[in-house]
Protein backbone atom coordinates (compact mmCIF):
# COMPACT_ATOMS: atom_id res chain seq x y z
CA UNK A 1 0.00 0.00 0.00
CA UNK A 2 1.55 3.73 -0.56
CA UNK A 3 1.63 6.26 2.09
CA UNK A 4 -1.09 8.05 0.37
CA UNK A 5 -3.61 5.27 0.27
CA UNK A 6 -2.73 4.65 4.22
CA UNK A 7 -3.29 8.48 5.05
CA UNK A 8 -6.89 8.46 3.30
CA UNK A 9 -8.27 5.50 4.99
CA UNK A 10 -6.06 6.56 7.96
CA UNK A 11 -9.52 7.78 9.51
CA UNK A 12 -11.51 4.99 8.73
CA UNK A 13 -9.17 2.67 10.14
CA UNK A 14 -9.15 4.48 13.83
CA UNK A 15 -12.90 4.62 13.63
CA UNK A 16 -13.12 1.19 13.24
CA UNK A 17 -10.40 0.28 15.62
CA UNK A 18 -12.21 2.75 18.33
CA UNK A 19 -15.52 0.43 17.55
CA UNK A 20 -13.73 -2.50 17.98
CA UNK A 21 -12.56 -2.01 21.55
CA UNK A 22 -15.65 -3.09 23.29
CA UNK A 23 -15.63 -6.50 21.48
CA UNK A 24 -11.65 -6.94 21.61
CA UNK A 25 -12.64 -6.20 25.53
CA UNK A 26 -15.12 -9.20 25.82
CA UNK A 27 -13.27 -11.68 23.64
CA UNK A 28 -10.49 -11.06 26.16
CA UNK A 29 -12.48 -10.89 29.10
CA UNK A 30 -13.77 -13.87 28.00
CA UNK A 31 -9.88 -15.84 27.86
CA UNK A 32 -8.50 -14.46 31.26
CA UNK A 33 -11.60 -13.19 33.63
CA UNK A 34 -9.69 -10.66 34.77
CA UNK A 35 -10.21 -6.97 33.81
CA UNK A 36 -7.20 -5.66 34.18
CA UNK A 37 -5.53 -8.41 32.19
CA UNK A 38 -8.40 -7.96 29.61
CA UNK A 39 -7.35 -4.21 29.65
CA UNK A 40 -3.81 -4.17 29.02
CA UNK A 41 -4.44 -7.29 26.37
CA UNK A 42 -6.67 -4.50 24.47
CA UNK A 43 -4.37 -2.01 25.21
CA UNK A 44 -1.48 -4.00 23.71
CA UNK A 45 -3.74 -4.83 20.64
CA UNK A 46 -4.75 -1.47 20.33
CA UNK A 47 -1.33 -0.02 20.75
CA UNK A 48 0.33 -2.88 17.72
CA UNK A 49 -2.34 -2.16 15.52
CA UNK A 50 -1.55 1.42 15.29
CA UNK A 51 2.18 0.51 14.98
CA UNK A 52 1.38 -2.10 12.18
CA UNK A 53 -1.48 -0.11 10.21
CA UNK A 54 0.86 -0.65 7.32
CA UNK A 55 0.40 -4.50 7.12
CA UNK A 56 -3.37 -4.98 7.02
CA UNK A 57 -3.99 -4.95 3.35
CA UNK A 58 -7.92 -5.64 2.88
CA UNK A 59 -9.88 -3.30 5.45
CA UNK A 60 -12.20 -5.19 4.64
CA UNK A 61 -10.47 -7.62 7.19
CA UNK A 62 -9.48 -5.72 9.73
CA UNK A 63 -11.60 -7.61 12.33
CA UNK A 64 -10.03 -11.05 12.17
CA UNK A 65 -6.38 -8.89 11.95
CA UNK A 66 -6.97 -7.42 15.07
CA UNK A 67 -8.28 -10.67 17.01
CA UNK A 68 -4.74 -12.58 15.24
CA UNK A 69 -3.48 -9.64 17.24
CA UNK A 70 -5.08 -10.00 20.34
CA UNK A 71 -4.16 -13.92 20.16
CA UNK A 72 -1.18 -13.38 20.05
CA UNK A 73 -1.11 -10.88 22.93
CA UNK A 74 -2.64 -13.27 25.07
CA UNK A 75 -0.37 -16.03 23.99
CA UNK A 76 2.36 -13.91 24.95
CA UNK A 77 1.15 -13.12 27.84
CA UNK A 78 0.38 -16.79 29.09
CA UNK A 79 4.23 -17.54 28.14
CA UNK A 80 5.53 -14.96 30.52
CA UNK A 81 3.05 -16.29 33.03
CA UNK A 82 3.51 -19.87 32.85
CA UNK A 83 6.66 -21.18 31.25
CA UNK A 84 6.81 -24.70 31.55
CA UNK A 85 3.15 -25.83 30.59
CA UNK A 86 1.50 -26.48 27.07
CA UNK A 87 -0.40 -22.70 27.20
CA UNK A 88 -3.76 -24.77 25.07
CA UNK A 89 -4.22 -27.71 27.99
CA UNK A 90 -3.71 -25.05 30.98
CA UNK A 91 -6.80 -25.23 32.88
CA UNK A 92 -7.25 -22.02 34.70
CA UNK A 93 -9.13 -22.18 38.20
CA UNK A 94 -10.33 -19.26 40.72
CA UNK A 95 -9.31 -18.85 44.37
CA UNK A 96 -12.98 -19.54 45.75
CA UNK A 97 -13.27 -16.95 48.54
CA UNK A 98 -16.38 -16.38 50.63
CA UNK A 99 -17.13 -13.14 48.57
CA UNK A 100 -16.84 -15.43 45.13
CA UNK A 101 -19.06 -18.19 46.38
CA UNK A 102 -21.67 -15.95 47.10
CA UNK A 103 -20.78 -14.05 43.91
CA UNK A 104 -21.79 -17.98 42.05
CA UNK A 105 -25.10 -18.11 43.29
CA UNK A 106 -26.33 -16.02 39.95
CA UNK A 107 -25.98 -17.69 36.40
CA UNK A 108 -23.69 -15.32 34.60
CA UNK A 109 -21.15 -15.74 36.89
CA UNK A 110 -21.55 -19.53 37.09
CA UNK A 111 -21.10 -19.95 33.26
CA UNK A 112 -18.37 -17.46 33.12
CA UNK A 113 -16.92 -19.87 35.77
CA UNK A 114 -17.56 -22.92 33.87
CA UNK A 115 -15.93 -21.21 30.67
CA UNK A 116 -13.05 -20.37 33.06
CA UNK A 117 -11.94 -23.26 33.70
CA UNK A 118 -11.92 -25.04 30.00
CA UNK A 119 -8.59 -25.72 28.58
CA UNK A 120 -6.97 -22.21 27.30
CA UNK A 121 -7.47 -23.41 23.72
CA UNK A 122 -10.80 -24.57 24.01
CA UNK A 123 -11.81 -21.47 25.69
CA UNK A 124 -10.31 -19.36 23.22
CA UNK A 125 -11.57 -20.92 20.28
CA UNK A 126 -16.07 -20.86 21.98
CA UNK A 127 -15.33 -16.75 23.12
CA UNK A 128 -14.16 -16.25 19.09
CA UNK A 129 -17.40 -18.98 17.87
CA UNK A 130 -20.00 -17.54 20.48
CA UNK A 131 -19.10 -14.24 21.00
CA UNK A 132 -17.94 -12.78 18.05
CA UNK A 133 -19.26 -15.47 15.25
CA UNK A 134 -16.23 -15.69 13.63
CA UNK A 135 -16.11 -18.71 11.11
CA UNK A 136 -14.07 -22.03 11.58
CA UNK A 137 -11.63 -21.03 9.22
CA UNK A 138 -11.02 -17.40 10.29
CA UNK A 139 -10.43 -18.73 14.12
CA UNK A 140 -8.31 -20.68 12.14
CA UNK A 141 -6.05 -18.26 10.93
CA UNK A 142 -6.42 -16.18 13.93
CA UNK A 143 -5.36 -18.89 16.32
CA UNK A 144 -2.83 -20.20 13.67
CA UNK A 145 -4.59 -23.69 14.12
CA UNK A 146 -6.12 -26.29 11.46
CA UNK A 147 -9.81 -26.50 10.99
CA UNK A 148 -9.98 -29.59 12.23
CA UNK A 149 -8.92 -28.94 15.27
CA UNK A 150 -11.15 -25.54 15.66
CA UNK A 151 -13.80 -27.91 15.40
CA UNK A 152 -12.51 -30.44 17.98
CA UNK A 153 -11.86 -27.90 20.72
CA UNK A 154 -15.25 -26.54 20.00
CA UNK A 155 -17.12 -29.91 20.48
CA UNK A 156 -14.99 -30.50 23.63
CA UNK A 157 -15.67 -27.04 25.15
CA UNK A 158 -19.26 -27.51 24.48
CA UNK A 159 -19.50 -30.75 25.90
CA UNK A 160 -17.50 -29.82 28.87
CA UNK A 161 -20.04 -27.05 29.38
CA UNK A 162 -23.18 -28.89 29.11
CA UNK A 163 -21.99 -31.57 31.52
CA UNK A 164 -21.51 -28.75 34.01
CA UNK A 165 -24.23 -26.47 33.00
CA UNK A 166 -26.78 -29.04 33.26
CA UNK A 167 -25.91 -30.31 37.00
CA UNK A 168 -26.36 -26.69 37.74
CA UNK A 169 -30.08 -26.89 36.15
CA UNK A 170 -30.49 -29.90 38.31
CA UNK A 171 -29.26 -28.44 41.34
CA UNK A 172 -28.99 -24.75 41.28
CA UNK A 173 -31.86 -23.58 39.31
CA UNK A 174 -34.40 -25.66 39.00
CA UNK A 175 -34.42 -25.88 43.08
CA UNK A 176 -34.28 -22.48 43.02
CA UNK A 177 -37.07 -20.08 42.05
CA UNK A 178 -35.29 -17.25 42.90
CA UNK A 179 -33.94 -16.28 39.68
CA UNK A 180 -37.59 -16.28 38.26
CA UNK A 181 -39.43 -14.67 40.86
CA UNK A 182 -37.07 -11.70 40.88
CA UNK A 183 -38.01 -10.66 37.13
CA UNK A 184 -41.67 -11.32 37.61
CA UNK B 1 -24.84 -34.72 24.30
CA UNK B 2 -23.81 -37.83 22.03
CA UNK B 3 -23.17 -38.76 18.99
CA UNK B 4 -25.55 -40.10 16.41
CA UNK B 5 -24.50 -42.13 13.84
CA UNK B 6 -25.59 -39.77 11.06
CA UNK B 7 -25.23 -36.55 13.10
CA UNK B 8 -22.61 -36.36 14.91
CA UNK B 9 -22.08 -33.21 17.99
CA UNK B 10 -19.65 -31.82 15.68
CA UNK B 11 -22.21 -31.36 12.98
CA UNK B 12 -24.68 -30.38 14.77
CA UNK B 13 -21.92 -27.71 16.21
CA UNK B 14 -21.35 -26.68 12.31
CA UNK B 15 -24.91 -26.26 11.92
CA UNK B 16 -25.44 -23.95 14.47
CA UNK B 17 -22.56 -21.79 13.98
CA UNK B 18 -23.93 -21.79 10.19
CA UNK B 19 -20.79 -23.56 8.88
CA UNK B 20 -22.33 -26.34 6.50
CA UNK B 21 -23.79 -25.93 3.03
CA UNK B 22 -26.73 -25.36 1.76
CA UNK B 23 -27.51 -28.79 1.29
CA UNK B 24 -26.02 -30.20 4.20
CA UNK B 25 -28.50 -27.51 6.44
CA UNK B 26 -31.70 -28.27 4.11
CA UNK B 27 -30.87 -31.82 5.08
CA UNK B 28 -30.35 -31.65 8.75
CA UNK B 29 -33.60 -29.11 8.77
CA UNK B 30 -35.71 -31.84 7.24
CA UNK B 31 -34.41 -34.46 9.98
CA UNK B 32 -35.18 -32.13 12.62
CA UNK B 33 -38.54 -31.74 11.23
CA UNK B 34 -38.85 -35.56 11.58
CA UNK B 35 -36.73 -36.58 14.76
CA UNK B 36 -37.65 -34.88 18.07
CA UNK B 37 -34.08 -35.96 19.61
CA UNK B 38 -32.51 -34.57 17.15
CA UNK B 39 -34.66 -31.60 17.22
CA UNK B 40 -33.74 -31.40 21.02
CA UNK B 41 -29.97 -32.11 20.45
CA UNK B 42 -29.78 -28.67 18.41
CA UNK B 43 -31.89 -27.06 21.54
CA UNK B 44 -29.53 -28.01 23.54
CA UNK B 45 -26.69 -26.66 21.58
CA UNK B 46 -28.21 -23.66 20.56
CA UNK B 47 -29.03 -22.62 24.39
CA UNK B 48 -25.55 -23.38 25.32
CA UNK B 49 -24.75 -21.03 23.01
CA UNK B 50 -27.51 -18.87 24.16
CA UNK B 51 -25.94 -19.22 27.64
CA UNK B 52 -22.90 -18.34 27.02
CA UNK B 53 -24.06 -15.46 24.88
CA UNK B 54 -26.22 -14.11 27.48
CA UNK B 55 -23.24 -14.25 30.37
CA UNK B 56 -20.55 -12.31 28.68
CA UNK B 57 -23.29 -9.52 27.55
CA UNK B 58 -23.21 -7.15 30.08
CA UNK B 59 -18.88 -7.06 30.13
CA UNK B 60 -17.68 -3.71 28.90
CA UNK B 61 -14.78 -1.82 28.62
CA UNK B 62 -13.65 -0.54 32.22
CA UNK B 63 -13.92 3.52 30.94
CA UNK B 64 -17.64 2.40 29.73
CA UNK B 65 -18.37 0.73 33.53
CA UNK B 66 -17.07 4.06 35.30
CA UNK B 67 -19.27 5.83 33.33
CA UNK B 68 -22.44 4.24 32.89
CA UNK B 69 -22.07 2.52 36.29
CA UNK B 70 -25.89 3.36 37.34
CA UNK B 71 -27.05 2.40 34.02
CA UNK B 72 -25.20 -0.86 33.54
CA UNK B 73 -25.90 -2.56 37.07
CA UNK B 74 -29.46 -3.24 36.50
CA UNK B 75 -29.04 -4.01 33.38
CA UNK B 76 -26.25 -6.31 34.06
CA UNK B 77 -28.86 -7.86 36.96
CA UNK B 78 -31.68 -8.60 34.91
CA UNK B 79 -29.42 -10.09 32.31
CA UNK B 80 -28.31 -12.59 34.85
CA UNK B 81 -31.62 -13.13 35.91
CA UNK B 82 -32.78 -13.81 32.08
CA UNK B 83 -29.84 -16.07 31.41
CA UNK B 84 -31.48 -17.83 34.76
CA UNK B 85 -34.83 -18.20 32.98
CA UNK B 86 -33.48 -19.79 29.80
CA UNK B 87 -31.81 -21.97 31.29
CA UNK B 88 -34.67 -22.80 34.12
CA UNK B 89 -37.31 -23.60 31.08
CA UNK B 90 -37.64 -27.10 29.69
CA UNK B 91 -39.14 -26.21 27.13
CA UNK B 92 -37.37 -25.96 23.72
CA UNK B 93 -39.01 -22.83 22.20
CA UNK B 94 -36.70 -20.53 24.28
CA UNK B 95 -34.50 -18.92 21.36
CA UNK B 96 -31.56 -16.73 21.29
CA UNK B 97 -29.14 -16.15 18.56
CA UNK B 98 -26.71 -14.32 16.37
CA UNK B 99 -25.55 -14.15 13.30
CA UNK B 100 -23.60 -17.38 12.86
CA UNK B 101 -26.81 -18.97 12.04
CA UNK B 102 -28.83 -17.70 9.50
CA UNK B 103 -31.97 -16.64 10.68
CA UNK B 104 -34.27 -18.24 7.84
CA UNK B 105 -33.05 -21.83 9.18
CA UNK B 106 -33.70 -20.35 13.18
CA UNK B 107 -37.02 -19.06 12.79
CA UNK B 108 -37.67 -22.62 11.05
CA UNK B 109 -35.97 -24.74 13.91
CA UNK B 110 -37.69 -22.50 16.27
CA UNK B 111 -41.56 -23.27 14.40
CA UNK B 112 -40.85 -26.83 14.25
CA UNK B 113 -39.40 -27.15 18.01
CA UNK B 114 -42.47 -25.53 18.85
CA UNK B 115 -44.94 -27.71 17.04
CA UNK B 116 -42.74 -30.44 18.71
CA UNK B 117 -43.19 -29.02 22.13
CA UNK B 118 -46.98 -27.67 21.90
CA UNK B 119 -48.82 -30.29 20.23
CA UNK B 120 -52.48 -28.76 21.74
CA UNK B 121 -51.78 -25.25 20.08
CA UNK B 122 -49.65 -25.59 17.35
CA UNK B 123 -51.81 -24.08 14.65
CA UNK B 124 -51.03 -20.24 17.16
CA UNK B 125 -47.89 -19.50 17.08
CA UNK B 126 -45.84 -16.89 19.22
CA UNK B 127 -42.73 -15.49 18.53
CA UNK B 128 -40.72 -12.54 19.28
CA UNK B 129 -38.26 -10.72 17.20
CA UNK B 130 -34.76 -8.79 19.19
CA UNK B 131 -32.75 -6.88 17.75
CA UNK B 132 -30.34 -4.58 19.20
CA UNK B 133 -27.83 -3.57 16.99
CA UNK B 134 -28.48 -0.86 14.02
CA UNK B 135 -26.51 -2.42 11.22
CA UNK B 136 -28.72 -1.43 8.31
CA UNK B 137 -28.66 -5.26 6.77
CA UNK B 138 -29.45 -6.30 10.16
CA UNK B 139 -32.42 -4.15 10.64
CA UNK B 140 -33.53 -5.49 7.29
CA UNK B 141 -33.59 -8.93 7.88
CA UNK B 142 -35.86 -8.51 10.43
CA UNK B 143 -38.52 -6.72 8.52
CA UNK B 144 -37.57 -9.21 5.48
CA UNK B 145 -38.37 -12.29 8.57
CA UNK B 146 -41.29 -10.67 9.97
CA UNK B 147 -42.89 -9.51 6.62
CA UNK B 148 -42.52 -13.34 5.09
CA UNK B 149 -44.18 -14.64 8.37
CA UNK B 150 -46.82 -12.40 8.47
CA UNK B 151 -47.40 -13.14 4.87
CA UNK B 152 -47.26 -16.84 5.30
CA UNK B 153 -49.70 -16.92 7.95
CA UNK B 154 -52.02 -14.10 6.96
CA UNK B 155 -52.49 -16.38 3.90
CA UNK B 156 -53.11 -19.74 6.26
CA UNK B 157 -55.25 -20.74 8.71
CA UNK B 158 -53.02 -20.73 11.11
CA UNK B 159 -52.80 -18.03 13.52
CA UNK B 160 -49.06 -15.77 14.57
CA UNK B 161 -48.63 -13.50 16.99
CA UNK B 162 -45.46 -11.05 16.15
CA UNK B 163 -43.29 -9.00 17.97
CA UNK B 164 -40.33 -6.94 17.26
CA UNK B 165 -38.77 -6.17 20.37
CA UNK B 166 -36.05 -3.59 19.94
CA UNK B 167 -32.92 -2.45 22.41
CA UNK B 168 -29.92 -0.79 22.36
CA UNK B 169 -28.91 0.47 19.13
CA UNK B 170 -31.46 -1.59 17.40
CA UNK B 171 -33.85 1.55 18.65
CA UNK B 172 -32.38 2.77 15.42
CA UNK B 173 -35.66 0.79 13.83
CA UNK B 174 -38.11 2.48 15.30
CA UNK B 175 -36.82 6.19 15.57
CA UNK B 176 -38.58 8.17 13.41
CA UNK B 177 -35.30 9.51 11.56
CA UNK B 178 -36.77 8.70 7.47
CA UNK B 179 -35.01 5.56 6.94
CA UNK B 180 -36.02 2.91 4.45
CA UNK B 181 -36.44 0.30 7.58
CA UNK B 182 -38.25 3.08 9.36
CA UNK B 183 -40.92 3.11 6.50
CA UNK B 184 -40.90 -0.65 6.01
CA UNK B 185 -41.64 -1.06 9.69
CA UNK B 186 -44.60 1.16 9.29
CA UNK B 187 -46.19 -0.03 6.36
CA UNK B 188 -45.61 -3.48 8.13
CA UNK B 189 -48.08 -2.32 11.06
CA UNK B 190 -50.65 -0.88 8.98
CA UNK B 191 -50.97 -3.95 7.19
CA UNK B 192 -50.70 -6.21 9.70
CA UNK B 193 -52.51 -6.45 12.84
CA UNK B 194 -50.75 -9.49 14.53
CA UNK B 195 -47.31 -7.50 14.63
CA UNK B 196 -46.43 -5.32 17.62
CA UNK B 197 -43.10 -3.29 18.13
CA UNK B 198 -41.49 -3.36 21.15
CA UNK B 199 -38.86 -0.29 23.04
CA UNK B 200 -37.17 -1.18 25.55
CA UNK B 201 -37.51 1.85 28.21
CA UNK B 202 -34.20 1.27 30.12
CA UNK B 203 -32.51 1.77 26.18
CA UNK B 204 -34.71 4.86 25.42
CA UNK B 205 -34.42 6.31 29.11
CA UNK B 206 -30.47 6.33 28.76
CA UNK B 207 -30.57 7.42 25.46
CA UNK B 208 -32.65 10.64 26.00
CA UNK B 209 -30.48 11.58 29.11
CA UNK B 210 -27.57 11.52 26.82
CA UNK B 211 -28.92 13.11 24.29
CA UNK B 212 -31.01 15.97 26.53
CA UNK B 213 -34.18 15.18 24.58
CA UNK B 214 -37.26 12.95 23.69
CA UNK B 215 -36.63 10.55 21.02
CA UNK B 216 -39.26 10.77 18.13
CA UNK B 217 -40.53 7.04 17.56
CA UNK B 218 -43.09 5.83 15.13
CA UNK B 219 -46.39 5.64 15.58
CA UNK B 220 -47.90 2.57 17.16
CA UNK B 221 -44.02 1.92 19.38
CA UNK B 222 -45.17 0.54 22.95
CA UNK B 223 -42.02 1.26 25.16
CA UNK B 224 -41.82 -1.85 27.63
CA UNK B 225 -40.25 -1.14 31.46
CA UNK B 226 -37.13 -3.32 29.93
CA UNK B 227 -35.89 -5.56 27.30
CA UNK B 228 -34.74 -8.36 29.53
CA UNK B 229 -38.28 -7.76 31.20
CA UNK B 230 -40.40 -8.77 27.99
CA UNK B 231 -38.38 -11.60 27.04
CA UNK B 232 -38.45 -13.28 30.31
CA UNK B 233 -42.33 -12.21 30.18
CA UNK B 234 -42.93 -14.19 26.72
CA UNK B 235 -40.83 -17.04 27.63
CA UNK B 236 -42.98 -17.41 30.68
CA UNK B 237 -45.89 -17.13 28.28
CA UNK B 238 -45.11 -19.68 25.86
CA UNK B 239 -43.48 -17.23 23.15
CA UNK B 240 -40.72 -18.57 21.08
CA UNK B 241 -37.56 -15.96 21.10
CA UNK B 242 -34.86 -15.31 18.23
CA UNK B 243 -32.56 -12.71 18.64
CA UNK B 244 -31.36 -11.39 15.26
Amino acid sequence: MNPLEFICRSPTFKKQLAEMRPRLYKVAYSWCHAADVADDLVQDTVIKALRNAHSLRDINKMNSWLFSILANCWRDYLRQRKQTDDIDECIFTNDDTPEFAQERQNITDIVQQAVATLPQGQRQVLSLVDLEGFSYAEVAEIVGIPSGTVMSRLNRARKALAEQLLELKEENVLTNGTHIRVVK
Amino acid sequence: MHNDPKYSDEHLNAFIDNQLDTAEKAELLDAVRHDAELSQRVCKLQKLHNLIQLSYQSVEVPEQHKEQNQLTKPTKFKWVAAASFLFAIGSVVGWLSHQTISSNSLIEIAEVSHNHATTNNAEHWKLMLHVSTAKPHRLNIVLDEAEALLEEYANSSRNLELEILTNSDGLALVTNSGKDYNKRLQTLQQKYANLAVMVCGQTLKRIQHKQGKALKLLPNTSVVSSAINQVVKRQQSGWSYIRI
